[in-house]
């Protein structure tokens, strides 16, 4: 383990959910979940931001705002689609105004489905994505 | 048969007042840049003569038969009065009128009283404080009328409802500088009346030189707070006569070698704090600096913040060897640091740049009074050091937003964002002279730890250095939000072309090249001028004794100076490599401009504006409060004035 | 003192203060954490979190945030060696106000509204602290006739006895230093920040690297302040040290929502009631002594 997965700070976005994923990605910030244990911080700000938690499947209004905030991210980041809706767009796949999952957007690292999300799952994703987010960064310093 | 300190003293009383005369006369712009650049030289290369020469060995002249001028000047005074008298008829402004007419009734009184005595044995006297305001005078004063050519232009060209009287202006302007060299030069207290009332005459007519009801209000408002102080002033000369004394009281030298104790001296001392007040804008006489805004900036510049003011402070930091320990003297020390105090809150409230400026001129006024105030040699240190570094950082500055206002058509600190990209070298200017007047390493700051460690010293010294501690809080405050704006949206393009005229560049970038020079030389300058001048005036002072300018601590303010030098090189030089982010807008936004997309389809830019405090600050806020306490404060100077005599 | 020591002293300085800062940081998360029943980040937290942020891409809004960051943090630095050497208080108190100039400028020039509030509080966070800090340098001259920091200790009786006043005054600067309150200006990881993430809102990578550790800086050097009014009781000082830094910890916790109306008012009222009249006191009755 090097210093980036020791202090993983997170960016959530909602993108149209319907707001139990989120309560859940909340839930492991209180003390039975506790997540600051792994240096996990919920920073809301992208530059400052290591992974970037989705939820809910990407509607044609908030398209731009997520491409946008994956964007503001500095390398190394890695994306977690935390819910069935992030996956795939879940049951509201086939609205007319949803265009799917968020990796129909942005490139999608860790899939965590669920609905909604369990926060045991949430961090079972995280750490997966802290694996990714090592060998993103090795790989950058491998470019370099 | 005149020596050459006469005749370069003789020269910068009469070169302006000639080249004021031909000014009026001549119309075309090509002779009037030939007069002024050749008159500007002459000024400056005789002031620097001059000072050079009093640098050597402090010179007084005397001139033999003098009385035929002192009679002149009196009718110059009188004319001066009637003037007034006659505009305020005009305009119908009874205020001015009244105390016109009380001026010009007791000019006569003391007139007729000081008949035969106005000899005075020193006609001339150039020291070095005097030396020090030559300087500021014969340079800052000079580049600053050579500015003006540029700026007048392009003021016609803007403001095409006022008529164009550019003679009368440049005229008003040279007549100001001689009578500016008047006030310093002369030893007489005579003398330095007329020179003082020129001044205000001179600044009356310019501020109103627009015409508009706005200007033809603040001029009158000038004129009759200024007057207030020409009445003061004459009183403690008329006061003056009745003192039975070896020496002649009516002249600087006199007053300073008074051998009785200095109790019989409180009433023309306050009187004269008094004057030195009003002209010095303090508190509460500050609205007459700030309306007069709305004169052209060279104006602004030249009577507000470099030289008019610097006459009031100038006539206060000459006597504060005779405030120091006086009661007179602390009071009056309170009352300019309270002025600082309160006009430092007052400029966070502005977003105007010409009213940020003036109430940081009187703030910083307040602060030199306050030293004077407390008169011993570290407070006088301080006092001279505030008003070299002053003079040059806020003529800089004045001058820089004169130049701004005519480029970007506003002179709305919010409208300045990213200046540093659309005009480079006023904004650098710009740059130089808002640190110069607050941070460290610059002047201003270590002119502000003289004046703490002075205050440290004095009676109530703890009310001065917490009044101190919180006015420059509220300093960094506005200075910093203002310098912030500069650095605001850099990623613009530069502007389309425009263009400074060359009699305005040059001014400012010397100017610029001032003020660094004066941090530079800060020591030099305290050993070299204000040390000799301090050791004349106190008998016990003893060189060296304060600790700002221990080795130590110049090595230390070296030392972050050169940081700095290196910091400005990295980000000129330094390398840029990385990922530009647009700025962040919660996702929102569309470019790098920050823009985003409203709700009905139109790109909208996310703006914020800088905190204006006014629910704290605001001039509705404090300006009648502080009215009222520093007007206590003045009536408990003049009291204890007269009861100094009477214990 | 001579050349050689003051030397040896400022590396001494610059080695140890940023680990001292950042244990601090670390013991504050953990400390808070307690109070809200969780378990909390490893002490050595900050740590991790800045060697993070170094190898972190290059991102910023202006590439003149870089150098502005590098200076706030070179100052803050000079700022330490100037005190830890026995230098002038008045100069360190300069040259910190400098510092912080230079980070405010950095998010002016980030020209993101976020960022741009979050540098304007934290001018007013400086405006806050800037009367307390140039009368502590006021006070210490009232004790030992000096602004330097070296003829403090050498003088006879310890500043809390004469100061104590401006004592409280400087607790309460430091307590707004941590950025953790009030809420409106913190900037600080814990979630009671209103303006995503204050001043630093833009800073990422490097620069928010060298903003962590000149904070690091800045504490030590408040925390040292504030030692400097125990001289002659080190032992005293250590323990009243740390009293009043777990008082200020639940004080801290306890006003979660403190907005910077409130800790302006009562930051300066405490400073001029306490600080100002500790002042008037000792010059009325310091002849005395
Ligand atoms: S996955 Fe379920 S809980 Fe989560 S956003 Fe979709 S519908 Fe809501």
């Amino acid at each position: 383990m090097t210093s980036a997965s020791k202090s993983p700070w997170i960016l959530h976005y909602n993108a149209s959910s319907c707001n139990g994923c989120d309560i859940e990605i909340l839930a492991a910030l209180t003390p039975v979940y506790d997540v600051e244990r792994f240096g996990i911080i919920n920073t809301g700000n992208p530059a400052h931001t290591d992974i970037f938690l989705v939820t809910g499947g990407v509607n044609e209004q908030n398209k731009v705002v997520l491409k946008n905030l994956y964007d503001q991210i500095p390398e190394p980041k890695v994306v977690v689609a935390v819910g069935i809706c992030a996956s795939s767009g879940g049951v509201f796949r086939d609205c007319y105004n949803i265009s799917g999952g968020v990796d129909t957007i942005i490139p999608v690292d860790v899939y965590v489905p669920g609905c909604s999300v369990r926060p045991e799952a949430l961090i079972e994703g995280i750490v997966k994505a802290l694996g990714i987010l090592e060998q993103k960064r090795a790989a950058m310093e491998e470019r370099k | 048969m005149y020596s050459p300190e006469l005749i370069a003293i003789l020269i910068l009383l009469l070169v302006p007042v000639c080249a004021a005369i031909l000014l009026a006369v001549c119309k075309p712009d090509i002779i009037r840049n030939i007069l002024v650049g050749i008159s500007s030289v002459i000024i400056i290369g005789t002031s620097l003569f001059l000072a050079w020469n009093a640098w050597l060995a402090p010179i007084s002249v005397t001139i033999e038969n003098a009385e035929w001028i002192s009679t002149l000047l009196f009718i110059v005074e009188l004319a001066i009065s009637l003037v007034i008298l006659g505009l305020s008829l005009k305009y119908r402004k009874v205020l001015p009128m009244i105390l016109a007419s009380v001026q010009l009734v007791l000019l006569i009184i003391l007139e007729v009283y000081s008949a035969g005595r106005t000899h005075v044995s020193q006609t001339f006297v150039v020291n070095d404080l005097s030396l020090v305001m030559i300087l500021i005078i014969g340079i800052i004063g000079t580049l600053i009328c050579v500015y003006a050519l540029g700026y007048m232009k392009d003021y016609h060209d803007h403001q095409t409802g006022v008529p164009n009287r550019k003679r009368y202006f440049f005229a008003l302007m040279f007549l100001f500088l001689s009578a500016m060299f008047g006030i310093v030069l002369s030893n007489s207290l005579m003398w330095i009346l007329c020179a003082w009332e020129i001044t205000t005459l001179c600044s009356f007519l310019l501020i109103g030189y627009s015409k508009t009801p706005e200007a033809v209000t603040n001029s009158f408002r000038a004129v009759w707070m200024n007057i207030i102080g020409g009445i003061a002033f004459t009183l403690a000369l008329i006061y003056l006569l009745y003192i039975p004394s070896p020496v002649n009281l009516l002249s600087v030298t006199g007053m300073l070698s008074y051998p009785g104790s200095p109790a019989g001296l409180t009433i023309p001392l306050a009187l004269i704090a008094l004057a030195g007040l009003t002209k010095a804008a303090q508190m509460p006489f500050s609205t007459w600096l700030t309306g007069a805004m709305v004169a052209p900036t060279p104006v602004s510049a030249l009577l507000h913040s470099s030289t008019m003011v610097k006459a009031g402070v100038y006539i206060l930091v000459l006597f504060a060897p005779l405030f120091a320990h006086t009661w007179v003297g602390v009071v009056l020390a309170l009352i300019g640091a309270f002025t600082f105090l309160a006009t430092s809150a007052l400029a966070i409230s502005q977003s105007n740049a010409k009213k940020v400026l003036a109430y940081s001129t009187i703030a910083n006024l307040g602060l030199i009074t306050a030293c004077a105030g407390i008169g011993t040699p570290e407070a006088v240190t301080a006092a001279i050091l505030l008003i070299i570094f002053h003079a040059v950082a806020k003529a800089l500055l004045f001058l820089c937003v004169g130049a701004v206002e005519h480029k970007i058509g506003s002179k709305d600190i919010e409208d300045m964002d990213g200046l540093l990209v659309r005009l480079p070298l006023l904004a650098t200017m710009m740059v130089i002279g808002i640190c110069g007047m607050y941070l460290a390493p610059f002047g201003m700051l270590i002119s502000k730890w003289a004046a703490l460690e002075a205050f440290l010293t004095a009676p109530l010294g703890v009310v001065f250095v917490s009044i101190l501690a919180f006015g420059s809080a509220f300093t960094i405050f506005f200075w910093t939000k203002w310098l912030g704006k500069l650095f605001m949206r850099m990623n613009k393009p530069p502007a389309e072309k425009v263009t400074l005229h060359f009699s305005e560049k040059l001014p400012v970038v010397v100017l610029g090249v001032l003020v660094i020079a004066c941090c530079i030389g800060f020591p030099a300058i305290v050993s070299g001028v204000i040390n000799p001048y301090l050791d004349t005036h106190y008998p016990f002072f003893i060189p060296g004794g304060m600790e700002l300018f221990s080795f130590d601590n110049v090595a230390m303010i070296g030392l972050m100076g050169f940081i700095i030098v290196l910091l400005v090189l990295g980000a000129l030089f330094g390398s840029k490599a990385g990922k530009t982010l647009p700025p962040y807008l919660s996702g929102c936004a569309v470019d790098r401009e920050g823009r985003f997309l409203g709700s009905l389809g139109v790109y909208k830019e996310a703006k914020t504006s800088n905190y204006y405090l006014e629910e704290y600050c605001g001039e509705a806020k404090l300006l009648k409060p502080s009215w009222v306490i520093s007007i206590i404060l003045i009536i408990i100077m003049l009291g204890i004035g007269i009861l100094g005599v009477m214990i | 003192m001579n050349v050689l020591l003051s030397i040896i002293v400022a590396i001494a300085f610059v080695l140890i203060a940023p680990l001292l800062g950042g244990l601090f940081m670390g013991c504050d998360r953990v400390l808070t954490a307690r109070m809200q029943s969780r378990v909390g980040p490893p002490i050595l937290q900050p740590f991790y979190d800045v060697a993070k942020l170094w190898h972190k891409e290059k991102a910023f809004n202006n590439p003149v945030e870089t150098i502005f960051t590098t200076a706030y943090l070179v100052l803050m630095v000079l700022s330490g060696v100037m005190f830890t050497t026995g230098g002038n208080i008045l100069l360190m108190v300069f040259a910190l106000a400098l510092a912080h100039t230079f980070l405010i400028l950095a998010a002016y020039a980030a020209n993101a509204p976020f960022s741009h509030i979050g540098a304007e509080r934290e001018l007013i966070s400086v405006m806050i602290t800037e009367p307390v800090l140039i009368l502590i340098a006021a006070g210490f001259y009232m004790v030992s006739g000096s602004f330097q920091v070296i003829d403090l200790f050498i003088v006879d009786g310890s500043g809390i006895i004469l100061l104590p006043g401006i004592f409280v005054a400087l607790c309460f600067v430091i307590l707004l230093r941590l950025r953790k309150s009030p809420y409106d200006i913190s900037t600080s990881e814990h979630a009671h920040q209103e303006l995503v993430k204050g001043v630093t809102t833009s800073f990422s990578g490097r620069n928010l690297a060298k903003v962590e550790i000149a904070h690091w800086f800045e504490l030590v050097i408040l925390v040292s302040l504030a030692i400097l009014f125990f001289t002659h009781l080190l032992v005293f000082s250590a323990i009243m040290i740390i009293v009043c830094f777990t008082l200020l910890l639940i004080i801290d916790n306890v006003f979660p929502r403190v907005t910077w109306k409130m800790t302006m008012k009562s930051i300066w009222l405490i400073t001029l009631f306490l600080g100002v009249l500790n002042l008037v006191l000792l010059g009325i009755f310091g002849v005395l002594l």
